[in-house]
């Protein structure tokens, strides 16, 4: 047997130190996730909380199918998509962000994008409204289709595509500003 | 998928595999909620969250355990206090009715029993007299003693009780005098086995007390003069003579007029509900809509209820669980492209209602303009589908209700109840039609739809009951209920109220 599949075994059989292995084999990477789809690292620490709980609770649903990690990268996944579905009201937020983004930004539609570190994007990521941050992530990083991304979040696939290209013009110019702001401070 | 899109996610790879270590209090909370879950799975063992069936027969054992505890806390403030431990008991009725309300009592009760304290019931008007010419009186026969004249038992109406066959070993106490026969129990502690070795064993305080240290207390006198007969015999075999459940009957119906009574019932009811919503403006469009699409509510439900009666007056309570299904006609138009876009295909999603078309901006023409995904302007043509939707819902209550019950024709009874009721609504599945953006969305739980968690309806109901013996009744009962609460929450744009007509039958025993 492969030692993930060993490891879900003792989990299942309530081993808490598998339990325990599990947390930090996986940790990281779902904890950047929860990152990405959250709003603040407090957020984010709440998603990695629930969704590691679920995916104890749900342990034995596992096939084995496809990779253990894809499998729990699809719960956090879905935990953050519930999340959004919780936060309805902030979503008003949107038109806000949309009137202010709009008469301040400029070359959105370029489709290069300047290079920024990893952790600065995903601030960044996490500073867009929720609509645009859930379409977004689930497009460009878990590489949904928007017919896919519409389903799950119960809107139409033009609104999915539109939320993206807003979230995208949205993300590119904050980026834009943090290096204007760097080239400001160098000279 | 566009170039500019490809990009993006070329770009945004690296992000999917960033990887940052979580804080270590975020490890703890994790520990912390599984050693709480894991408490919380032996509770669930009792009551589970959801509403199996399993679940139910849980707490309808529940509630009837609780009913047991409360008939018992009422019946034994009527008793004295006894402690007695009984190490097997084996119990033998038989009983007859005879006309003109008198009764042979014919029965026998086999048991080992060890007294360990028998507290004197109160003195007090008992209906039940034994008659002063036919007191008791034994023979031995073979080593056991015999009735040679058996006593009778007088009720106050002149109804006799008596013992109509001879006990073969008997080892008694017997008084002249009133007994308590609140039931078969209290009726034996007077004349209660002892095993008596000398009359030293009867004490200065009128206890009689045997060499093993058993004893009874005798509750009416302390005189040993009203000992008429004590006689030997081994605990092991004595054989008690004692009222059947016909004398406990009889007592029962010469004061159930005064006394509390409990009632446990089991009921199955099916129901037509209808929707009463709040005429609000901005959703005038859509509850119109579901309003006039609105094709049918029904649902069944299951009740076990308790009550407490006293006179005519009853109050009763209980756990139901119903099962609501409803159906709703949305006219569904679909938008076909023209011109930018490719002939005949469906590009979005609207409502018509009453010949007017919901989720674009251009209304009442055949021809309209949404906008498009690329934000261009297009002119389309539509065409209509009806679609017909089904929700269901699961739903808990706890009603509690005061009824006044009178007999109006011999066996039949009729009451009148009123009341509230709590509810909770547990499992949401269905179609909603979502305002923001027009469409008809799956919801499968609260968190896709406002519904509320809890409610409260006003129930009122009347009820034709047929006794079909002294304890079973079978019943029928139509029944209104009415939401005080709109069963969507404060902040959702419409409000929604249930008006439901019931029809129950089912079957009450009475204690």
């Amino acid at each position: 047997m492969q030692p993930e599949e060993v490891l879900i075994r003792q989990c299942l059989e309530g081993d808490r130190a598998a339990l325990d292995t599990l947390y930090l084999q996986f940790s990281s990477k779902m904890f950047a996730i929860c990152l990405r789809y959250s709003f603040d690292r407090m957020e984010a620490e709440d998603l990695l909380q629930e969704g590691f709980i679920k995916v104890y609770d749900r342990l034995s649903k596992f096939n084995g199918k496809g990779s253990f990690e894809g499998w729990m990268r699809k719960i956090f996944v879905n935990l953050s998509i519930d999340y959004y579905h919780k936060k309805r009201k902030e979503r008003e937020r949107l038109k806000d962000f949309k009137v202010e983004f709009e008469s301040n930004v400029d070359n959105t539609e370029e489709s290069d994008w300047p290079d920024l570190g990893q952790e600065e994007l995903i601030q960044l990521i996490q500073q867009l409204p929720d609509g645009y941050r859930i379409v977004f992530n689930l497009f460009a990083i878990e590489l949904y289709s928007h017919k896919e991304i519409a389903v799950l979040l119960g809107v139409s696939e033009s609104t999915s595509k539109t939320q993206y290209f807003k979230a995208r013009r949205m993300l590119k110019a904050k980026i834009y500003a943090i290096i204007n702001l760097k080239h400001q401070e160098q000279q | 998928m566009s170039e500019l899109e490809k990009k993006d996610r070329n770009f945004f790879k690296q992000i999917g595999n960033y990887s940052e270590q979580p804080p270590a209090s975020v490890k703890a909370k994790i520990d912390a909620a599984l050693d709480k879950k894991k408490r919380r799975r032996i509770l669930w063992i009792l009551f589970s969250q959801t509403p199996s069936t399993l679940g139910w027969l849980k707490i309808a054992a529940v509630i009837i355990g609780i009913f047991f505890i409360a008939y018992n806390f009422f019946i034994n403030e009527r008793q004295p206090n006894l402690l007695i431990e009984k190490k097997n008991e084996t119990i033998n009725d038989k009983a007859s009715e005879k006309t003109n309300s008198a009764e042979n009592i014919s029965n026998s009760i086999e048991q080992k029993k060890v007294i360990k304290e028998l507290t004197p019931p109160q003195k007090h008007n008992s209906n039940l007299i034994i008659n002063s010419k036919n007191k008791p009186s034994f023979v031995e026969k073979k080593g056991s003693l015999k009735y040679d004249k058996q006593p009778v038992l007088t009720l106050k109406d002149n109804s006799k009780i008596s013992h109509s066959k001879s006990k073969k070993s008997i080892d008694r106490v017997y008084r002249n005098s009133n007994l308590n026969i609140k039931n078969a129990n209290q009726f034996l502690v007077p004349q209660e086995i002892v095993h008596l070795n000398n009359e030293d064993d009867i004490t200065e305080s009128g206890n009689i007390e045997n060499s093993n240290g058993l004893r009874c207390i005798d509750e009416l006198s302390s005189n040993q003069s009203e000992v008429l007969a004590i006689t030997k015999v081994s605990m092991d075999t004595v054989k008690i003579p004692a009222l059947n459940d016909s004398l406990s009957a009889m007592q029962k119906d010469d004061t159930s007029k005064h006394k509390l009574e409990f009632i446990l019932g089991i009921k199955f009811e099916i129901f037509k509900q209808q929707s009463i919503y709040s005429s609000n403006t901005s959703m005038q469009f859509d509850e119109n809509a579901l309003n006039a699409s609105e094709k049918s509510q029904s649902g069944k439900g299951y009740i076990i209820s308790t009550g407490i009666k006293y006179k005519n007056w009853i109050l009763t309570s209980g756990v139901k669980f119903s099962q609501l299904t409803e159906q709703y006609k949305y006219k569904t138009l679909t938008s076909q492209g023209v011109g930018s876009l490719p002939l005949n295909q469906p590009v979005g999603t609207a409502f018509v209602y009453n010949d007017t078309l919901y989720g674009s901006d251009n209304l009442n023409n055949p021809t309209l303009s949404i906008v498009n995904p690329i934000n261009s302007i297009v002119t389309l043509g539509y065409t209509t589908n009806d679609t017909i939707v089904t929700n269901s819902y699961r739903r808990y209550e706890i009603p509690l209700t005061l009824g006044y019950q009178f007999k109006i024709y011999k066996k039949f009874n009729f009451g009148i109840h009123s009341g509230i009721s709590f509810t909770w609504w547990n499992k949401i599945s269905g179609k909603s039609f979502n305002v923001d953006k027009k469409v008809i969305v799956d919801y499968n739980s609260r968190n896709d739809i406002p519904i509320r968690k809890s409610g409260l309806d006003y129930l009122l109901s009347v009820e034709l009951i047929y006794d079909l013996n002294k304890n079973w009744s079978a019943l029928i009962q139509p029944s209104l209920a009415y939401s005080l609460k709109s069963m969507y929450s404060n902040e959702y744009v419409t409000s929604r109220k249930l008006k439901r007509v019931a029809i129950s039958v089912g079957l009450n025993y009475k204690f």
